[in-house]
């Protein structure tokens, strides 16, 4: 095991890490909970890389609510967002993949900032954050701008953060409380797994036609990145949710997805399981 | 270049120059000699180097010493010792919920935080609390079994520090 050496600098304030990152010629990494980043390094990543701590910048350590929308500091952990009254309401998916995320201990220092910054096509939040129409602020020490979540990955742990950039904020519109939410992690066990699918689902059934008003399907390790499934939500819109329309549905899913095989699972099983799962939420009708 | 840090492990304030790159985990066992707290998988998987940091579990594997600074921590020294078992410690014992011993550190320590949080925890709860301790052994039933003990005694003997006496 070849543990990388590297150089430690820590930042209280947003203000500092900009300025750290502004000045600095050479790659940064960030640090908050050091989930990954500690596993990373034992497999020998970031070796002499400049390791900037931004745990104690308790400025980003926040849920707000306004109006139609929830601000969420990048710092916040997986352990808050469970607490958080306001994501259990307003933003059930969200709630539901930080309770199956890893594990106690890693849910009390793991962040949704980190979890989106390492961009692996797994991330557990990401599929939630993707049905939420999540938009991402990246700020650096001249501006800020707003990123919609699914333009921010570009492949397995690449995005398109500039060097010079940190997450500092992400805001979700409310999910209004009479959507149903599901989300499901398919791993080898129930905690501490890396996903083999997951799957995150929301949808609005108006009452008395019974038919989706709305609905969102995000997928994650089924492709490069997470994804939505455009095609499979279009063919279920404006429908009512019948066995053999759900079947067709989980047939459709199958053709938006593109995984590979890997040491977790074969690319025909996540296929496979793409489409039973989604059944599998589809028909737990709870409205 | 190493980093001045203080930390208060099981009520004792420690002051060290460490390295950036040392883990919690290497600062309590190495620089402390508090080794009851074990290193088994080294990523986060397995949870036997379990301890509380700020009133919270985490895997001390993960944590990178310098980040514990001014933190309060408690590991499995903290709970009790081999005269004055915690009563959680009591409860392994009785249930036999201790086979190769190697998760046990770290399973009472979650148990601790658990019992904390929720005094009388349902199964689920349990279980749940015990989901990022991984026992090889797979004595999972008879460790359900010695959590739900522990809360008994727990609430009819609440623990004196540094815990009570084992009784035969």
């Amino acid at each position: 095991m070849s543990l990388s050496s590297f150089s430690y600098w820590q930042a209280l304030s947003v203000p500092d890490a900009l300025k750290i990152l502004h000045n600095e010629q050479q790659q940064v990494k960030l640090l908050a909970g050091g989930t990954d980043f500690t596993v990373q390094r034992k497999e020998g990543l970031w070796q002499d890389k400049h390791i900037l701590d931004i745990w104690k910048t308790k400025e980003l350590d926040y849920i707000r609510e306004s109006g139609k929308s929830i601000q969420l500091g990048a710092r916040t952990t997986m352990d808050e967002l469970i607490d958080s009254a306001v994501i259990r309401k307003y933003a059930k998916p969200l709630h539901l993949a930080a309770c199956v995320f890893a594990s106690p201990q890693i849910r009390n220092r793991a962040t949704l900032g980190g979890n989106i910054n390492n961009a692996s096509p797994a991330g557990d939040t990401l599929p939630a954050l993707f049905v939420l129409n999540a938009k991402l602020k990246l700020s650096s020490a001249k501006k800020d701008r707003l990123v919609p979540i699914h333009e921010f990955f570009l492949g397995p742990r690449k995005t398109l953060l500039q060097p010079n950039e940190m997450l500092t904020e992400i805001i979700i519109d409310k999910l209004d409380p009479k959507y149903q939410s599901d989300f499901y992690k398919l791993g080898e066990r129930n905690a501490v797994a890396i996903a083999i699918v997951n799957l995150a689902v929301c949808r609005k059934i108006d009452p008395r036609s019974h038919k989706v008003t709305d609905i969102r399907i995000s997928y994650g390790s089924v492709a490069p990145t997470v994804i939505r499934a455009p095609q499979t939500e279009q063919l279920l819109l404006h429908q009512t949710l019948t066995e053999s329309l759900i079947n067709k549905a989980a047939e459709r899913a199958q053709s938006e997805v593109s995984p590979i095989s890997d040491v977790r699972a074969s690319a025909d099983y996540r296929k496979e399981m793409s489409a039973s799962l989604l059944k599998f939420l589809l028909k737990n009708n709870r409205s | 270049m190493k980093i001045s840090i203080t930390m208060v492990v099981n009520g004792i304030i420690h002051k060290k120059e460490v390295l950036p790159t040392l883990t919690l985990l290497e600062f309590l066992r190495e620089e402390l000699y508090l080794t009851g707290t074990k290193e088994g998988c080294g990523k986060g998987e397995c949870g036997t180097c379990t301890v509380i940091m700020d009133g919270k579990t985490v895997n001390s594997c993960l944590v990178l010493a310098v980040q514990a600074n001014e933190s309060v921590i408690t590991t499995i020294e903290g709970l009790g010792d081999t005269h004055h078992l915690h009563p959680i410690q009591e409860a392994f014992v009785r249930e036999g919920g201790v086979q190769c011993g190697f998760c046990t550190p770290g399973m009472i320590v979650s148990v601790a935080h658990l019992l904390e949080k929720s005094p009388q925890p349902t199964d689920e709860e349990i279980r749940e609390a015990i989901s990022g301790n991984i026992c090889r052994c797979t004595g999972y039933s008879k460790i359900v079994k010695a959590v739900r003990k522990a809360a008994k005694l727990k609430q009819s003997n609440p623990p004196v520090t540094p815990g009570r006496k084992l009784s035969k």
